[in-house]
């Protein structure tokens, strides 16, 4: 059996080749995340207390955006009918004395995705998501899981 | 999709103490709520109460020999709460290849 730190909290991390504000756009409209999130997203806003749905693969979820920091984060939670509640956060950050950029490519932007079930939000120690997580965890994570 | 509700798995797994419950249990099978008290910095009341939340989300198992129980992890459900984790990463790397597409 494995057994690490990271359990029940997926995070996943990459470096987009565009400026943090093209990046931004794509996470802080219903329109931006349709382009990528889901095969269909009906959202009338991305700000707190916004709710709608998401479809992928033939899944809905609902979606409810718990936090938005503007041009750095959005948290939102959802769940499908039979699924687990969680939570997911996108937060983004400038790649800083980025060696790899192509000078004529321009800025890059960092995007880390944390998806964690609510339920292990409620019972985690603020220490244990920290681990988990790291600096991607918002105040909304904190507050939940106070 | 995962056969049983991870949620229950979610729970057990979200402390720090148990985790270190289930390490030790997988290391060393059978041992007593006395002998995990033990080894770790909590009284055995509190490991009990951690054994019986094992228990419920089926991750451990009793058993009463003599004047002892003994515990062993059963650890069946973790699968469910592993197929979560597994289809949710994969649902990410799918997302984000899409947006990285986009830009």
């Amino acid at each position: 059996m494995e057994l690490h730190e990271e359990i029940g909290a997926v995070r996943r991390e990459t470096v987009l080749d565009a400026p943090r504000d093209e990046v931004w756009a794509r996470i802080a409209s219903p329109e931006g995340l349709a382009s990528w999130l889901a095969d269909e997203v009906a959202l009338d806003d991305v700000a707190p207390g916004a709710s709608g749905t998401v479809v992928e693969d033939g899944v809905e979820r609902r979606v409810e955006i718990e936090e938005v920091e503007d041009g750095r984060r959005v948290a939102l939670s959802w769940c499908a009918d039979d699924g687990e509640p969680s939570l997911v956060e996108l937060t983004l950050d400038d790649v800083e004395d980025d060696a790899d950029a192509d000078a004529a490519a321009g800025p890059r932007t960092r995007m880390v995705v944390v998806e964690l079930p609510l339920v292990t939000l409620r019972v985690a120690s603020l220490a244990t998501l920290r681990a988990a997580s790291s600096a991607a965890r918002g105040p909304r994570m904190a507050a939940l899981a106070a | 999709m995962p056969q049983t509700d991870p949620g229950p798995v979610f729970a057990a797994l979200a402390d720090p103490t148990r985790r270190q419950v289930i390490e030790l249990l997988s290391r060393h099978p059978g041992m007593t709520a006395s002998s995990l008290a033990g080894e770790l910095p909590v009284s055995r009341q509190a490991i009990a109460k951690h054994l019986a939340q094992l228990r419920d989300a089926g991750l451990a198992s009793a058993e009463v020999s003599g004047r002892e129980t003994r515990y062993r992890l059963t650890p069946e459900p973790m699968a469910g709460a592993m197929a979560w984790m597994a289809e949710a990463g994969a649902q990410w790397d799918a997302r984000l290849e899409r947006l990285r597409r986009q830009l």
